[in-house]
């Protein structure tokens, strides 16, 4: 990769970004950030909060964000100028992961991940949160994936401290699947966008490189081989289906669906990469340990 | 005074004769409750209290009201019948009916080919090696179960209450085949439903006297340590090294469960709780007999990350150190129960202890273990479901709330192993693969084996049409004409896809009946002889 912009915000971890129209939300340790110029410049929307607050996910869907902090997720309706609390039941855990239903505009579900309770879900747009976590023995999670096809398979997979559960009612109910738990944690995951077809799945975790699931989950298979141990942070998959892998010291992309990795990027090795923003090469955006977000291609 | 009955050997062909005309009767009294058309039996009271008789529209409890016939050779035939039932009732919940009606079709066709010259034995070792076939036959037509609308669908065909069936498809959608439901009677109208989040257990707190004051009915803890042992503790002293380990390891609130505390023991955790460190509560660990207790130390562990102390090992109360604790997000308990949410267990060992619980479910030998291992399995789950059920009278609440535990055990049966094509027709298909081995079978018992059982597996689709008072032959011919998952609708009188229109069958239940009936009609068909013993006779015997 070719570090083109070094974009000057705080010196501290981004565990998140986002994107809705001409916005950008960074979630990090010193607050929730919004750039409305591609991520030139950036500002603390958590400034105006009477607590600082470290955001730990953020999500983005029109006007409406929701930022992930410990206890609670944050609502704002005006794209970050405000915000309302609503908390999580108590004792209150660590918010890992935000994922929005692709059909938000519809149905208003939301999901959040926890470190220590397991997942949240909510049906009103983020206004109120209910923990539905029957079958998900393992609470620790690390991330969430819906199904491009939610309205109708009503799919959701949460990616664990043990591997990897699946919901098919939105979440209300989870199912172990069968991933080789001696691969886990999984850190990332992310689903073909012809799921319904293909049944693919990708999970990566942080020890033991990347797994492949044509069948919806149901059987796995290793890929990436030849970066074993590299921890997987971020996975997207683009229409066209190039995988792009967000690895802690690049970014490898593959064409025929993780067989080979033809494309790669390297980042400087005083930092790590820990998010990815989805998009095209030329949009796509990496966050790093350090508060850096960079364009990715 | 009781007159004592002869004693006296009997042979053939009184045998058959009489085993027959008692089977006849026990099946006759449930052909009627096969199908959503059927009909209920009415058992007369053996209270002179009470007037009305009781009415009855499950096969496995009329057959258990069904205690004696009063002819022996003949209750002698009913009451194999009965245990068959009975085994099938307890253990599935549901195709008692299917069951009774497959086994005594087989059972007098045998007899016609015995009397005919044909050889029992032979003919139950055929009957028996054919059996595999017919679950073959049923395997290859299994689908999942899966979805709140097809679950619905198929509660409905079981308990007929469009309300229960509702609730239960929502239930069975979250809890799947090892979740936790209790069904329970209601003070009100209807029905209702009550989702509990964490793992509960039905033992509380030791004393009424770890609540703070009288108002308080719970007690509730956030992110406490769990020490868990199997202790009678009489001597408060030896709860001095517990306390020591949680308040030098600095935790804020401490659960203790165990098997007692004497009062002293807990005059000492109240006095503790007075003071200004940390809060303690205790539970009674769960379990009645030392066998549950075990496992609910071993669950406990897994879930909380606690290192259950133990007595029965030799473990000391004096050597507990903060490694022993385990944790949770949240513990709450009052006088009946407590719940944990979010053990803090390692969850990969929870995961490989659910993976053990879950072959252990599968190859429980009987019904009781099976019942308790998938009780251990859905508390670890995380949440549990309670089906309140109301009604006008207490007779209706009874009788719904019977008719909702039968539905709540086959659905989770049909979640568990799949479904096949209902209202007899996959019993009605398996024919065709029995057609394919009666023709390449040239032995003569063989054969008459494989005719048996072709015939009897139509019993069940004919008995529904005929107890909604269709002509089956009719029927099941256009049925046959449309293809293999298609029945008739006797609610609509409509032919239907059985899988669109929800018409649907457990296959662990379709399978279970044709076992029970095989082997219990091929036992029954070598019978050569009874003997009875001498014994009290019993006054006011049902006929």
């Amino acid at each position: 990769m070719t570090t083109t912009t070094n974009i000057n915000i705080q010196p501290d971890a981004v565990y998140a970004l986002a994107r809705s129209g001409a916005n950008l939300y960074a979630a990090r340790a010193s607050g929730c950030y919004r750039s409305q110029d591609g991520g030139v410049t950036w500002r603390n929307l958590f400034a105006t909060l009477d607590t600082p607050l470290a955001a730990t996910a953020v999500v983005a869907a029109g006007d409406t964000v929701l930022a992930g902090v410990k206890g609670a997720v944050l609502r704002s309706d005006d794209a970050g100028e405000s915000w309302q609390t609503v908390g999580l039941s108590a004792p209150p855990p660590l918010v890992a992961a935000l994922a929005v239903s692709p059909n938000y505009a519809e149905d208003g579900i939301v999901a959040a991940g926890t470190s220590d309770a397991g997942v949240f879900v909510s049906t009103d747009r983020g206004a109120s949160w209910i923990p539905w976590n029957f079958g998900l023995v393992d609470q620790h999670v690390y991330t969430l994936a819906f199904s491009p096809d939610f309205a109708a398979d009503g799919t959701l997979f949460a990616g664990t401290e043990s591997g990897i559960f699946r919901s098919h009612n939105g979440g209300r109910s989870w199912r172990e699947v069968p991933f080789p738990m001696d691969a886990a944690p999984v850190l990332s995951l992310s689903i073909s966008p012809a799921f319904r077809r293909d049944g693919r799945l990708y999970a990566g975790t942080e020890a033991h490189g990347l797994w492949l699931s044509d069948d919806g989950g149901s059987t796995w298979q290793r890929i990436l081989r030849d970066r074993a141990t590299a921890a997987v942070n971020a996975i997207q998959v683009t229409p066209a289906g190039v995988v792009w892998l967000l690895l802690e010291d690049g970014l490898i992309g593959s064409s025929d669906a993780g067989h080979t990795w033809d494309r790669s990027y390297s980042f400087p090795p005083d930092r790590l990469a820990l998010t990815l923003l989805a998009g095209e090469p030329s949009t796509m955006l990496v966050g790093f340990s350090n508060g850096d977000v960079l364009p990715a291609g | 005074m009781k007159a004592r009955q002869k004693p006296g050997v009997v042979f053939q062909p009184r045998v058959h004769q009489s085993l027959q005309r008692g089977i006849a009767k026990l099946v006759g009294a449930i052909r009627p409750t096969l199908g959503p058309i059927s009909c209920g039996v009415a058992i007369d009271p053996l209270n002179s209290a009470e007037t009305l008789p009781e009415y009855l529209d499950d096969g496995g409890v009329i057959a258990r009201r069904i205690i004696e016939l009063s002819n022996r050779d003949e209750d002698m035939g009913a009451m194999l019948a009965r245990s068959m039932i009975i085994r099938q009732h307890e253990r599935l919940g549901d195709g008692t009916a299917t069951v009774a009606v497959l086994f005594e079709a087989i059972f007098n066709a045998g007899l016609r080919y015995i009397a005919a010259g044909g050889n029992a034995v032979m003919l139950r070792r055929h009957l028996e090696c054919a059996l595999p076939v017919i679950l073959d036959a049923l395997d290859r037509m299994v689908t999942p179960l899966a979805g709140q609308a097809a679950l619905t669908k198929m509660a409905l065909t079981l308990c007929h209450d469009e309300e229960m069936a509702a609730l239960l498809g929502e239930i069975f959608d979250l809890i799947g085949e090892y979740g936790r439901l209790e069904i329970r009677e209601d003070y009100g109208r209807g029905l209702r439903r009550e989702y509990v989040e964490g793992t509960y257990y039905y033992t509380g707190l030791m004393s009424r006297a770890l609540l703070p004051d009288d108002a308080v009915t719970t007690l509730s803890f956030d992110q406490p340590a769990i020490f868990v042992c199997d202790f009678e503790v009489d001597d408060h002293r030896e709860l001095f090294p517990v306390l020591q380990a949680a308040h030098s390891s600095g935790v804020r609130a401490l659960v203790i469960v165990a098997r007692n505390l004497s009062e002293k023991a807990v005059s000492l955790l109240v006095a503790n709780n007075r003071m200004d460190t940390f809060k303690v509560m205790a539970v009674k660990l769960p379990g009645l007999n030392p066998t549950e207790r075990m496992e609910a130390l071993e669950d406990l562990g897994r879930l909380t990350g606690a290192t259950p102390v133990l007595s029965v090992t030799g473990d000391r109360l004096d050597t507990v150190t903060a490694n022993h604790f385990g944790q949770a997000r949240r513990v709450w308990a009052d006088l009946r129960t407590f719940t944990i949410i979010g053990g803090q267990g390692d969850p990969r060992r929870l995961r490989e202890h659910l993976q053990k619980l879950q072959a252990a479910y599968r190859n429980a030998p009987d019904v009781d273990d099976r019942k308790r291992v998938q009780q251990r399995i859905g508390t670890l789950l995380g949440g549990s479901v309670t089906l309140w059920i109301g009604g006008f009278t207490e007779p209706e609440i009874n009788a719904r709330k019977s008719r909702a535990e039968r539905a709540a055990l086959a659905l989770r049966s049909a979640v568990e192993g799949g479904v096949v094509p209902g209202a007899g027709i996959a019993l009605l298909n398996c024919g065709q693969l029995l057609k394919q081995r009666l023709a390449q079978a040239t032995d003569a018992d063989e054969r008459a084996a494989c005719n048996i059982l072709i015939e009897a597996l139509g019993v069940p689709a004919r008995t529904i049409l005929r107890n909604a008072g269709y002509d089956p032959s009719a029927v099941l011919a256009d049925v046959q004409y449309e293809g293999p998952d298609a029945a008739f609708d006797v609610l609509t009188d409509r032919l239907v896809n059985t899988r669109e229109a929800g018409i649907l069958d457990s296959v662990q239940v379709l399978k279970a009946s044709v076992r029970n009936a095989i082997s219990t009609a091929g036992m029954a068909l070598t019978i050569d002889s009874l003997v009875h013993l001498s014994r009290p006779e019993i006054i006011g015997k049902p006929e």
